[in-house]
């Protein structure tokens, strides 16, 4: 009965293989260390094409993580980093965070980078108690539901989207603008904001465009824009779409100011975009070349540790497990509930600057407007604003690619 | 609205519509000749696009330069993977079903291309990491200025053209010489064919190199243009079936006239509804094609 022998051989094997996973899975270090460390979950885009930004932030919480163990932890426990992958999707965050949860039960989560991802698993975290740290996400929504315990390290979106849209109206002063988003909630709602703030202030909006997630080829919106001749181009997109946004609108003659949000603040987008990215404007949260001596000390062991500049979401993490340790140290203790309300009321210098939150558990942070020159024959980020921090002037296009 | 709008619109579509042509083309030849859908198509314009950064990298020179030595070297690879993986299912299947097997209907099939397009992604991920890689290329900061304020890129141009020459070589191949007329009949009738004594599977692999080679190819030329990452195939390959259904399945001149006509479509589409709707349109057309021609423009396998 060779049949039969077939299916003892394979169910033997199963047995085997599910005996060995359940061995393996047991014999993780439970024991005596697990009464001495608290669980801290990471989700971010580990894969993916926003694996790049996953990287920033893994990196970065590998790092805050060492720091603060090897100054004894935190009240006398040790942290263990708990690190799952996204790929920036719902259903692969939400089971990653339930195992979190379930199985490893960790005391707060650091996540994610992409909002929908953040506002997906949030439900879960708050129903069980755990601290959601959002160090990356920006959708205005995630603190402005007010749970107890959310609480955000950077700008949100609208901070940031009305900042910019202010610093351009006062300082530019344009007359015209035009608008290109990525066609999703963020770049729909980034347009909207800073459209209307734009026209409050009496500019005029020329054009509107739209594209999708996943276009490598930018030139026909560009192009609808050249023809509606703006004095300013404001975009909302990633590293990847800017940079070629950028080479596609010199590529088709098209040399106005540009400006962007926060996304772009990365060496890898200067490296990317090349001198395309002369004289473009955008918001960032961190700079690496700023003088505090906390940011100073943060990217000095970020470049020793992984021998690369931080980006700016590595800033953003850094701050979110600060934002922790100084509140569990002020409340003097792990219960949730007093650390939810120690964030509320630490202030602390971190990264990104002074570090304090308002009641929604959202940091009041001043955004960094900076402005791509040429710095002895290298392209770098220049501070134009806030007057505290700022580097050098505003250089027009038309001094830049001539007239 | 601006005459030179309309026409710098027109002229961006038909050089979309050659590359959609290009990627569409391998795509379609593979479903023709081997009745299968490969989803994994994208990943051979990204190996391509990469293989010609590490050309670029360990020999020097211009990426367009490399660009057919990457696209030989990926149709090989195409070559061992059908070898590897897909020709001991085919022989299953023809056994079981005869020479006509449809293998897109195998969910075998389509959950090997799925797997081999997720295992290559993250190979690529592995081996060059996540951060997109800009390919420096002396044609694509050479910007060639029309009259009326029109410019485009060499680095376009030669896009369009090495797209448009390797469909012309591609056409006259099959139509002219003993292969191209081997892979052509064992397209019209597999069983057929190896009974005046082709050998499908050779022919196979024929195909394999064609459509893996025209992919990588171009990956190559595009890559300098729009930077290389692991995920840039998944950008295509939804684009390529698209093109590939319109044109009717297996219909390589369909493919080709579907390539452009998608390209024209999303341009025209994105100047008069706005180009929030590109996409819509591009699919809007797949809908139609099939609502009054099932099997696409020139018509297809059923």
């Amino acid at each position: 009965m060779p049949v039969s022998r077939n299916l003892l051989i394979g169910l033997v094997a199963v047995i085997a293989i599910v005996v060995i996973a359940a061995l393996l899975l047991t014999m993780r270090p439970i024991g005596p260390a697990g009464e001495e460390t608290v669980k801290i979950g990471l989700i971010a885009p580990l894969t993916g094409s926003l694996a790049e930004h996953g990287l920033d932030m893994k990196q970065a919480a590998i790092l805050a993580v060492e720091e603060i163990n090897s100054k004894g932890g935190i009240l006398g426990k040790k942290i263990e980093l708990v690190i799952e992958d996204t790929a920036c999707k719902a259903d692969l965050a939400t089971a990653a965070v339930q195992k979190m949860i379930t199985q490893d039960n960790v005391y707060a989560v650091v996540g994610e980078y992409c909002s929908t991802v953040t506002l997906a698993v949030q439900p879960a975290l708050m129903e069980s108690k755990k601290l959601l740290l959002v160090p990356v996400s920006v959708a205005t929504k995630i603190t402005e539901q007010g749970y107890k315990y959310t609480a955000r390290s950077c700008a949100n979106q609208w901070m940031q989207t009305t900042q910019h849209a202010d610093f351009i109206a006062e300082h530019l002063k344009p007359r015209t603008a035009a608008m290109l988003g990525v066609n999703d909630d963020y770049g729909r709602e980034g347009l909207k904001i800073w459209g209307d703030r734009v026209k409050e202030k009496g500019v005029r909006i020329v054009a509107e465009e739209y594209f999708d997630p996943g276009t490598t080829d930018f030139t026909p919106q560009l192009s609808k824009i050249k023809a509606a001749d703006p004095d300013i181009i404001f975009v909302v997109a990633n590293i990847r779409d800017a940079a070629n946004i950028l080479k596609q609108a010199h590529e088709i003659g098209l040399y106005k100011q540009f400006s962007m949000l926060g996304g772009v603040t990365s060496e890898e987008f200067l490296q990317l975009a090349g001198d395309d990215a002369l004289g473009l404007v955008h918001v960032s949260y961190f700079e690496p070349t700023s003088k505090r001596p906390v940011a100073q000390e943060f990217v000095q062991k970020f470049v020793q540790k992984w021998n690369r500049m931080p980006a700016m979401y590595s800033a953003g993490v850094w701050d979110a497990f600060m934002t922790l340790k100084y509140a569990v140290e002020s409340a003097g203790t792990w219960d949730v509930d007093k650390v939810a309300d120690a964030i509320r009321k630490v202030r602390f210098e971190g990264a990104q600057g002074t570090i304090y939150y308002n009641e929604k558990g959202q940091a009041q942070t001043k955004v960094l407007l900076v402005q791509v020159q040429k710095v002895d024959g290298k392209l770098r980020r220049v501070i134009l604003y806030p007057e505290s921090d700022k580097e050098g002037v505003y250089i027009p296009p038309e001094r830049l690619w001539g007239s | 609205m601006q005459p030179t709008l309309f026409i710098e619109q027109t002229i961006l579509g038909l050089m979309m519509g050659g590359i959609y042509a290009a990627v569409g083309v391998g795509l379609t030849m593979i479903f023709g000749v081997m009745r299968l859908s490969n989803f994994a198509h994208g990943e051979f314009y990204m190996l391509g696009a990469f293989l010609t950064y590490a050309l670029v990298m360990a020999l020097g020179g211009d990426p367009y330069l490399l660009a057919p030595l990457s696209a030989i070297a990926v149709g090989l690879v195409g070559i061992a993977l059908n070898k590897l993986v897909f020709l001991s299912l085919y022989k299953e299947l023809r056994e079981a079903k005869g020479a006509a097997a449809f293998f897109f209907q195998d969910l075998r099939f389509i959950m090997l291309t799925i797997g081999l397009s997720i295992l290559l992604v993250d190979l690529a991920l592995v081996v060059w990491g996540p951060i997109p890689i800009a390919i420096p290329s002396v044609f694509t900061s050479h910007i060639v200025r029309l009259p009326g304020g029109l410019s485009f890129s060499l680095a376009r141009i030669m896009a369009f053209i090495v797209a448009t020459i390797s469909l012309i070589v591609l056409y006259t191949f099959l139509k002219i010489t003993k292969t191209g007329k081997a892979i052509r009949a064992t397209s019209q009738n597999p069983s057929a064919a190896a009974l005046v004594g082709i050998n499908t599977y050779r022919i196979y692999d024929v195909t394999m190199f064609i459509s893996t080679s025209l992919a990588a190819l171009s990956g190559s030329i595009l890559g300098p243009i729009y930077n290389v990452y692991p995920t840039m195939g998944l950008d295509v390959v939804a684009k390529a079936f698209v093109v590939v259904i319109t044109g009717g399945m297996g219909n390589l001149m369909g493919s080709i006239l579907a390539g452009f006509l998608i390209g024209l479509a999303e341009s025209w589409g994105g100047l008069f509804f706005g180009t929030e709707y590109r996409q819509v349109v591009a699919f809007l057309i797949m809908i139609l094609v099939l609502w009054f021609r099932p099997r696409g423009i020139l018509g297809g396998r059923s």
